[in-house]
């Protein structure tokens, strides 16, 4: 009964520190429940995307999960660091290391059951909500709500494992030290630290070569490779160069006396290169997470504002029928036949034949022909005469004369070394023919000669026929003509694409990622915030101290707040700046994954991204205001 | 001269409140420049309270309290931290240094909050280090060194902004008998050199250092020795008696 008493006495009096933590878990605990009980509903296991998503579910638990562990293990660290005054106290009233065992393990299974109560609550009356978002952002209606029973177990499982590796880590910290030394382990005592300049250089180094992977990361199939291989350089790097270089700061600020020795900065630059071994871990932790919230929603917002310029892009009219030959009557008795029988007026908007897509990289006016891998642009050649058709216009053009559209090239080139040949190009602004028919994640672009025979040659493929339909009708009579009308034609996937279905089959891909990476950046802030609040609190306990003292000596209350202000602003402002230069140098890499899934519109990209940096830096700010709150508090409680 | 007047100071806790405790009840002394002054009392006594006054972290409830010509009752709350750094040094049991700053940052400290020079921090730190004896300890930190090494760091510190009283809250509390005697001999030749000291403690044996006692006792001035032309043994144990009759009740014999 003593122990049981003794125990929550303790959380009770640091409910301070223990509550937030409790609603953390809860959380993660909850997220968690949710995740594994979608990945476990039969109905998304058995629909049409229910592996693709399903392993997206998988990679975001696998996130999840490490992020929980890590987490707890953090702030359980600054929890074990708050209680060992209290239980140095009992060790030498005469408690012994097994006594004091049973005090901490009655703790953390009391957290443990706590916080898997509020998460199951708050996960089971959650779940339904984020299902039907899912639902409603996959717009697939055969998704069925279940509760599933395989997710409780499993959460609590896996909570109970975290938890038992926690009081792991106590219990080996607690036989490391003895009375006297678990009395004054609340005191600060770290021993100065020198500049680590190699490791410091090193940081730079490896920040400016992941940086440099970034910003020249091409919209070619590797860019994704490279992009992780740049996440992981700058990972690396973000936290030598916050763990070494900020100390290098600070003792070039303390080197130079007429800053250092003003009231404000002594406190902040001293106290700050105090613990600036620790500081710069979990500055950069903080730095990483902001990174990786503004890097994720950037992407999944992107993509889900571009996604219905994919759909345009892929499929440039209802229905587009890409064959090797021109229509034969009897397939266009078929599409006739067809639209009649499912009541959708199907008529033909264009046709054109073109040469198969050229690859290859643009180097001025060189086009430099080269494979997949590297390929930046597609070039397809169409004849004078199916464009003067398509547009209902009337050019004429001279002999190595063309036209040239490609929408999201910047720079339009004006003149054209292509096989040999010369060609003066003029760009044009509209094309009805226009479609990345192909699905190909490089730009397309389009020029426009007198006679394409010359430049069949250079793919050696035969040339294509493009056919336009345009249906009229409701989206279910459409979904249904286009399957059937694909099946009456013969034609394959490659053949055959239809608005209708691409846009079923898109959406649950391009809802699923947004849920996800609106998933992930909530767990991420909610992370960030709790880790920024216990660092201000175990701040402002090794502050106190300090702050004081140096108010007996005559710091007054203002110049107090004023200090506390400058020092907190100056070690927030170093993991949001680190986050916006990070998101910065993310921005040309993010941007060539998403050229990779067709979406090229700059504009969109920026927007979103400023957007998301901006609500960043609004919400830090938040945090950063109520949690300074909870730091001055702490510096103005009494000790004695 | 008259450096410190308290005229019938009184401090009450929680006023008008069932829990209300008068800590002070009527304390009336002169300091004069130059002196040197050991507060004694038991746990409770109010001498504490009565530093603390005098130290402009606390305010009195009643009473008059003049230190140097400012009258520190009505002293507004934002002029009292710099009246602390300007005219006041301060002493503590506990040495309150800085871990973060080295020795000679935490001298620094009050003339940082005051925005003196470097250079003239400088200047004022080389002879004050000298006579403490502190010089090499200068570029460590406090957590390097040993306490009786710690409190002649506090006392340079209280020394460096020139104040017109120090303000000593039990000293020798946390150190032991030899470095308590090096501290009070440091308190003595300090005294000599013109600077006023006020200190508060429980100890006979420190006390006996000083040239007045004053006893104090449920909040009032209770009884008061001066060292005069006593030899230190001969005072050690006036004060002791009185602080033993004064404890036991037993008034008749120091009046």
């Amino acid at each position: 009964m003593t122990y049981i008493k003794l125990a929550t006495d303790g959380i009770w009096k640091n409910k301070k520190y223990y509550f937030p933590y409790i609603i953390a878990t809860s959380i993660l605990f909850a997220s968690n429940y949710i995740l594994f009980s979608i990945l476990q509903n039969q109905s998304i296991k058995n629909s049409m995307f229910g592996s693709q998503l399903q392993g997206l579910i998988k990679l975001t638990l696998c996130l999840l999960i490490s992020i929980s562990v890590i987490f707890m293990i953090y702030v359980d660290h600054i929890l074990s660091k708050s209680e060992t005054r209290e239980l140095g106290l009992y060790n030498i009233l005469g408690f012994t290391n097994q006594n004091l065992k049973v005090v901490i393990t009655i703790r953390l299974i009391a957290n443990y059951l706590i916080s898997a109560v509020i998460g199951l609550i708050l996960g089971i009356n959650f779940n339904r909500f984020s299902f039907m978002t899912l639902q409603r952002m996959l717009n697939i209606k055969e998704f069925k709500y279940s509760s599933v029973t395989g997710a409780t177990q499993i959460t609590l499982i896996m909570f109970f494992v975290i938890f038992l590796l926690l009081l792991f880590i106590r219990f080996s910290q607690l036989k490391k030290v003895n009375p006297l030394d678990l009395w004054k382990a609340a005191s600060n005592q770290e021993k100065a630290i020198k500049a680590p300049v190699f490791s410091g250089i090193l940081g730079v180094i490896i920040l400016g070569s992941g940086y440099y992977l970034a910003v020249t990361t091409q919209p070619t199939m590797m860019a994704i490779a490279k992009f992780m291989m740049a996440v992981f350089l700058v990972v690396f790097g973000t936290y030598l160069v916050f763990s070494s270089f900020s100390i290098l700061l600070l003792k070039l600020l303390q080197k130079n006396k007429h800053f250092y020795y003003q009231s404000r900065h002594l406190i902040s630059v001293s106290g700050m290169l105090h613990r600036m071994k620790s500081n710069g871990i979990s500055l950069a932790s903080i730095c990483l997470l902001c990174s990786a919230i503004v890097v994720a929603l950037i992407g999944s917002v992107s993509m889900e504002v571009g996604k219905e310029r994919i759909v345009k892009l892929w499929c440039p009219s209802d229905i587009t029928l890409t064959t090797s030959r021109p229509l034969t009557p009897n397939q266009k008795e078929i599409i006739t036949e067809c639209s009649k029988t499912y009541h959708v007026q199907a008529h033909v908007a264009h046709q054109a034949e073109m040469t198969t897509p050229i690859w290859g990289n643009l180097k001025g006016s060189q086009f430099e022909q080269g494979n997949i891998q590297s390929a930046k642009y597609q070039l397809t050649f169409v004849s004078l005469a199916d464009y003067n058709k398509a547009q209902h216009t009337n050019i004429k053009l001279n002999k190595n004369e063309a036209l040239f559209y490609c929408p999201d090239l910047k720079a339009k080139p004006t003149a054209l070394n292509i096989g040999g040949q010369h060609l003066k190009l003029q760009s044009i602004k509209s094309f009805n023919l226009f479609a990345n028919y192909d699905h190909s994640i490089v730009q397309s672009a389009f020029i426009i000669v007198n006679n394409i025979d010359n430049f069949q040659k250079l793919t050696k493929e035969p040339f294509i026929y493009l056919t336009f339909l345009n249906t009229k009708g409701t989206t279910r009579e459409n979904l249904r003509f286009a399957s059937i009308l694909q099946t009456k034609l013969g034609l394959s996937n490659t053949e055959y694409t239809s608005k209708y279905l691409t846009e079923t089959q898109l959406i649950p891909i391009f809802g699923s990622f947004l849920f996800l990476g609106v998933i992930i950046s909530i767990i991420l802030l909610i992370i960030t915030t709790m880790m920024i609040y216990y660092k201000q609190i175990a701040e402002g306990l090794e502050d106190r101290q300090n702050f004081q003292t140096m108010q007996q000596i005559g710091l007054s209350q203002r110049e107090t707040s004023q200090t506390i202000h400058s020092q907190i602003l100056m070690v927030f402002g170093f993991p949001i700046l680190g986050a916006i230069i990070n998101a910065c140098f993310a921005f040309p890499a993010i941007r060539s994954i998403l050229k990779l899934l067709s979406i090229y519109n700059f504009t969109m990209v920026l927007a979103v991204s400023s957007g998301v940096i901006v609500s960043m830096i609004v919400f830090y700010l938040l945090i950063y205001l109520l949690t300074t709150r909870i730091y001055r508090q702490i510096i103005n409680q009494r000790i004695y | 001269m008259n450096l410190l007047k308290i005229n019938h100071l009184q401090k009450v806790f929680n006023e008008n409140q069932p829990n209300q405790v008068e800590a002070l009840k009527d304390i009336s002394l002169n300091v004069e420049k130059g002196d040197f002054i050991a507060i004694m009392g038991e746990s409770g006594a109010g001498k504490s309270t009565l530093l603390n006054i005098i130290a402009t972290l606390e305010k009195a409830t009643s009473g008059q309290i003049v230190l140097n010509g400012t009258d520190l009752m009505t002293l507004k709350e934002k002029k009292r931290a710099q009246f602390r750094r300007e005219h006041l040094g301060f002493i503590f049991q506990q040495f309150n240094l800085l871990d973060t700053l080295t020795n000679k940052d935490n001298i620094f400290l009050p003339l940082v909050l005051s925005k003196v020079k470097y250079s003239e921090m400088e200047k004022r730190i080389t002879p004050i280090a000298q006579q403490l004896g502190i010089t090499k300890l200068l570029d460590r930190y406090p957590y390097e060194i040993s306490g009786g090494q710690k409190q002649r760091i506090a006392v340079a510190r209280a020394l460096i902004t020139n104040p017109e009283l120090i303000l000593a809250d039990e000293p020798t509390g946390a150190l032991d008998s030899s470095n308590s005697e090096r501290l009070l001999r440091l308190f003595q030749t300090i005294n000599q050199n013109g600077q006023t000291i006020m200190m508060v403690t429980h100890s006979a044996l420190a006390a006996s250092y000083s040239k007045k006692v004053i006893f104090i006792k449920d909040g009032i001035v209770f009884h008061e020795l001066n060292h005069g032309q006593n030899s230190e043994n001969q005072f050690l144990s006036q004060i002791s008696q009185a602080a033993l009759a004064i404890q036991e009740g037993d008034y008749n014999d120091l009046h």
